[in-house]
């Protein structure tokens, strides 16, 4: 095993160098000519949430600073822009009261470059307002997605990005601002009673799931999205925000952790296993009905465990037994509640009389 | 949701008209406004009252509007600091919601950007689980039976017993307090983080307790057959303190970033167990007679005393986690990001006991080891490159481990697991479990190599194939390894008339080596029991198609489809689940007819289709036993609808309205061919003919709402909505009140279903 993993870091860093090597231009070899910026498929025009725009596939990006000659940048910076969005579009000096308009922190665009630290020198803009700006991140004439990510990624690509190029958000082509508005006073991506509704406009299996009998509070506010997630990428599955599936759900049911005396395997392996996290017709967000989940895995053998429970004596059920003498009461593993009613600390049981987790 | 489409058209609209569209005719480079000039008041106070028609306990579940009548309607946001021009960086932040509800919370911020930043929070989560549980248990949270409750009087026939019963709400609250604080040293790129978050959940959920299988034929003589269990359920107390606390030292370069982390997380259960009288068990003499229209006498106590049983509550336990992640930038184009954890749960709480039944524990019962001392160490590790060494080709290739290492010590117990007497005949009786059965000490290790490779055949079409394996190892489990490899393909493109989407495929085989003679003969057997392969240990062939299209063929008008269909085989699946397959298909459809109105319309329809098959033992009169297979498959359907719209009629006046509907199907289905095998019916063989009744869940929720500015600092909100659900799953409604069977007494949980409205009006003063 130990040659195993040695042999894949090994093949890691060689593909690295590899596609390092490969990457890098040649000397004496013009560096590539920056492409104009080229037109998108227009965004959806929704209230509902911004939707990815379409454009060449994302590719990794390594984080880049928007450069460019001093004299390229607005002399006056933002006041130059100002001069003409005062108003329009609207809502635009929004971002003035935002976190990247702080002059006085040296980090952010407006310190460096004021608009123009997102949207890139654009002397072509200024001189013919039909021109775009250099980087445009939304709308017709939006730059390519790789483009706009680079410019965020170039100050934000450490913490929750750090994994955003492995990512399949990346891989989507889904670029910062589809999701995020550096404009809003308030990002909605921010704000936990607007976050589902923007990611519900792609993932509309998860907002079907919301409105299930049994479900997580993400449509009332008290679990969202991120709370599990890190939709910029992770070293997890599933884009979760801890490395595994168990570790993210015991951040809110630890009581669930262990480890017990008496361990069930599936529960210590994934809760997934049983569980379906975004909703579900079944109670306590269950994949099926138990006992039949419970069956799913213990279902031989002739025991309790196999047997077919069913419906008779149920409300609702054809009662063909009336009559023949038989048990006139619904069985236990069905009406009630179902193989937990005995079997109640499938989780795990700490007593010592918790083998078959009845303590 | 009432405010929540207004932000989200603000929002949306700043996004989409982000972009500079108009420039300076000429650069002017005095009288430049160093601000806007319109004033912006995006601070508010919010404060009014609202009406709730009915009692609607489910309608609750997560706000807490539980019952009918008047509530109050406040929420703030207040914001302050340095102006963006000023040089200064400090802000402050707070912000409240719900204030008038259980699921109110708070948010206070402090801080200088790009310095430090201090913040605290509340968070209300309220849970209501069931609104009519009867139980015989008092309401003091302890087992003890209700005043008045004797098995010396014939409280368990069901006229008896009614007026014992307690009707108990089960819910729960949490109470979430947490903050953070961020340090970055001026003029570095480092940043130390601190994060707390403490959350106290109090109540009760639903328990159940099964008392007593078998009797002592040597004591209680000709005592009639009964049940092999009898069943109690009962309202668990809930007193949780959950804590967790990090800390972390990150650097973000341009070409390198890092972080490393400590994380502590605490688990505090502030009850240890719940002790219940088993309200079967006998005094003595015996046998009693009726319990629930049944013969008892199923356990046995010391004279004189009822019964009673330990039921243990989740153990305290702790974890502790040290994490580093590190991102490096080969080239522009290369980027290495790496994940490495070890982690430590720890769980030493102390065993509740055995049994309480003291005429058990004087017959030799070993009480055992007094705690677990439990310890599991994790490891996860995970090294990913990307790269994109020519300008239509981009690769991706990662390695990842995730291992769980049970250290804790074998343990052998003798365990009466339901304090009855033939549980403990068979603990200290049998030859696998004279000296105890131990624990399972679960231990697994999976390793995942995956593949990429993305590349642009069109300028804006790329095809990306991709191959993974993963390799996993399990300690005493059937299936002890276990390998799968998959191979997917995906195409994403972006066609003409604003037509883009992208559709994928995944095949994947699983395969492993069948050994059950592992855990069997950790317990001491020979031979295996012939237990069926588990679907997540089992061969598997998974297939898995999954699409998007959207279009916008006009500025104001997009659509959208989106579908998934993933079908699994499980291939060496004997009895247990066989296959399941999940079909999605979602279109959407956004609209802005007019300058200020937009409408969105959502569908989605989802089938669930899992197909279980069993074995059954049939007993026969004349001759032995016969096995029979049988299946069992059920089909979820469910349909949602949703519509939304906002209007700004005027600069001052807005409406809003959103209506959603779900419904969904649970069909179950039922075959064994194993109905005319014998005449008479048998009982087993009667057991299997009959499916379970459909259960069918329905929701309409109408919103409607209007907001009036009567100047730009004040207005007014209105809204209301009426919502109705319906739910039939016959556990719940159809038995709303409680019921007695052979063996259980059915507690009622009371229908969930409502119909309701809520209205309200508040003021909104902006400043």
């Amino acid at each position: 095993m130990v040659v195993v993993r040695l042999a894949l870091v090994t093949l890691l860093c060689l593909a690295a160098l590899l596609g390092s090597a490969m990457a890098q231009t040649p000397p004496g070899v013009p560096a590539p000519t920056p492409q104009p910026p080229k037109a998108t498929t227009a965004p959806a025009v929704t209230p509902q949430a911004p939707k990815a725009t379409t454009a060449p596939a994302v590719t990794p990006q390594a984080p880049k600073a928007t450069t460019a000659p001093a004299g390229s940048y607005a002399p006056q910076g933002e006041r130059t822009c100002l001069q003409c969005h005062q108003l329009f579009p609207a809502g635009i000096t929004n971002i003035l009261q935002t976190p990247h308009a702080m002059k006085g922190d040296p980090h952010t665009p407006f310190a460096q470059h004021g608009c123009e630290g997102c949207h890139g020198p654009s002397p072509q803009h200024l001189a013919d307002p039909s021109n775009p700006p250099t980087v445009v991140f939304a709308g017709p004439k939006a730059s390519p997605v790789e483009e706009r990510n680079r410019v965020c990624l170039g100050c934000h690509q450490s913490g929750l990005r750090m994994y955003w190029q492995s990512g399949e958000h990346a891989r989507n082509d889904v670029a910062c601002a589809s999701c995020h508005n550096p404009h809003a006073v308030r990002d909605p991506m921010r704000d936990r009673t607007v976050q589902p509704q923007i990611c519900f406009t792609c993932h509309a299996e998860q907002r079907a799931d919301s409105f299930k009998p049994s479900h997580h509070p993400i449509r009332e506010g008290k679990v969202i999205c991120s709370d599990c997630h890190n939709p910029h990428g992770s070293a997890g599955p599933k884009l979760l925000r801890e490395l595994t599936v168990n570790d993210t759900c015991y951040n809110c049911h630890a009581e669930k952790r262990g480890p017990f005396l008496w361990e069930h395997q599936p529960v210590r392996e994934d809760c997934t296993n049983c569980h379906t996290p975004h909703g579900s017709t079944q109670a306590r967000l269950l994949k099926e009905r138990v006992p039949y989940l419970c069956q799913n895995c213990h279902g031989a053998n002739g025991g309790h465990n196999g047997s077919p429970f069913a419906g008779q004596n149920l409300p609702g059920a054809n009662n063909s037994k009336a009559g023949t003498g038989l048990l006139q009461v619904p069985q236990l593993q069905i009406a009630a509640r179902g193989c937990l009613g005995c079997h109640s600390q499938v989780h795990g049981s700490n007593s010592p009389a918790g083998l078959f987790f009845n303590r | 949701m009432i405010k929540l489409r207004a932000l989200r058209s603000a929002a949306a609209v700043a996004l989409l008209l982000s972009p500079f569209a108009a420039a300076a005719e000429e650069e002017k480079s005095e009288n430049v406004p160093a601000a806007p000039e319109e004033p912006v008041y995006d601070n508010h106070v919010t404060a009014g009252i609202g009406y709730q028609s009915a009692d609607a306990f489910r309608f609750g579940r997560f706000n807490g509007l539980n019952g009918q009548g008047p509530f109050g309607i406040g929420e703030f946001l207040l914001r302050g600091g340095d102006s963006w021009d000023s040089g200064g960086t400090n802000h402050w932040r707070a912000e409240g919601r719900n204030l008038g509800l259980p699921s109110r919370s708070f948010d206070l911020g402090y801080g200088s950007q790009g310095w430090y930043g201090l913040q605290f929070y509340y968070d209300g989560v309220p849970f209501n689980q069931y609104k009519d549980l009867h139980t015989i248990y008092d309401n003091s949270g302890a087992g003890t039976l209700n005043g008045g409750l004797s098995s010396s009087t014939p409280w368990f026939k069901s006229a008896a017993l009614a007026p014992f019963l307690t009707n108990q709400q089960l819910k729960t609250q949490r109470d979430i307090f947490g903050g953070s604080f961020d340090y970055k040293p001026p003029q570095t790129d480092w940043l130390i983080t601190t994060t707390f978050r403490h959350d106290h959940k109090e109540g009760t959920q639903e328990g159940s307790l099964l008392f007593g299988t078998g009797k002592n034929a040597a004591l209680q003589g000709t005592v009639p057959t009964g049940a092999s269990g009898n069943l109690v359920i009962f309202p668990m107390p809930i007193s949780y303190d959950i804590d967790r606390y990090d800390a972390k030292i990150a650097y973000n370069g341009q070409g390198i970033q890092a972080e490393f982390g400590y994380t502590y997380s605490g688990f505090t259960d502030n009850n240890t167990s719940f002790n219940a009288v088993d309200p079967f068990s006998s005094p003595a003499p015996i046998p009693l007679g009726d319990f629930f229209g049944s013969p008892n006498g199923n356990n046995l106590g010391p004279p004189g005393t009822m019964i009673q049983a330990a039921y243990s509550l989740p153990p305290s336990n702790s974890a502790h986690y040290l994490k580093g992640t590190l991102g490096y930038n080969f080239t522009d184009t290369t980027r290495l990001m790496s994940t490495f954890q070890y982690g430590l749960q720890l769980q030493n709480a102390p065993y509740t006991p055995g049994t309480l039944n003291s005429f058990l524990l004087t017959k030799g019962l070993s009480s055992g080891p007094s705690s677990l001392n439990g310890q599991v160490r994790t490891l996860f590790g995970n090294a990913t490159l990307t790269s994109r060494p020519l300008d239509k080709l981009d690769l991706k290739l990662s390695y990842t481990i995730d291992k769980r290492d049970n250290d804790t010590a074998k343990q052998l117990i003798q365990s009466t697991y339901v304090d009855s007497w033939q549980t403990y005949a068979n603990a200290i009786g049998t030859p696998a479990s004279a000296l105890g059965v131990p624990n399972f000490i679960y231990s697994s290790s999976i390793q995942t190599v995956k593949g990429e490779a993305g590349y642009r055949i069109l300028p804006k079409t790329k095809l990306t194939l991709g191959l993974i394996h993963k390799d996993t190892t399990r300690t005493l489990s059937d299936v002890n390894s276990q390998q799968e490899n998959a191979a997917s393909a995906r195409l994403n493109s972006a066609l003409p008339l604003g037509l883009n989407g992208f559709l994928g495929y995944e095949h994947s085989i699983r395969t492993g080596n069948y050994n059950g003679l592992i855990p069997w003969q950790y317990l001491g057997f020979a031979t295996n029991q012939n237990n069926p392969t588990a679907f997540f240990e089992s061969s598997r062939t998974r297939d898995a198609v999954n699409g998007r299209l959207s279009a916008s063929p006009r500025d104001e008008v997009s659509f959208g489809f989106e579908t998934r269909f993933a079908n699994n085989h499980y291939a060496s699946d004997v009895f247990g689940l066989t296959s399941d397959h999940t079909l999605s298909v979602s279109p959407d459809v956004t609209w802005t007819p007019l300058e200020g109105l937009n409408l969105h319309l959502f569908y989605s329809y989802e089938q669930i289709f899992r197909n279980d098959t069993g074995q059954i033992s049939i007993a026969n009169p004349v001759g032995a036993a016969t096995l029979g297979t049988w299946t069992q498959s059920s089909r979820d359907n469910t349909h949602t609808l949703g519509f939304a719209g906002d209007w700004q009629a005027t600069p001052d006046l807005k409406f809003g309205v959103g209506y959603n509907f779900a419904y969904g199907d649970v069909l179950y289905s039922l075959a064994d061919g194993l109905t005319a095998a014998q005449s008479p019916i048998l009982a087993n063989q009667a057991l299997v003919i009959q499916p379970l009744p459909d259960v069918t869940s329905t929701l309409h929720s109408l919103t409607v709402h209007g907001e009036y500015n009567f100047t730009p600092r004040i207005s007014l909100w209105v809204g209301t909505t009426f919502e109705r659900f319906r739910y039939n799953d016959f556990a719940l409604a159809a038995y709303t009140n409680p019921v007695q069977f052979g063996n259980y007494l059915y507690p009622g949980y009371g229908n969930p279903s409502y119909s309701v409205v809520v209205a309200g009006a508040a003021v909104r003063v902006r400043f």
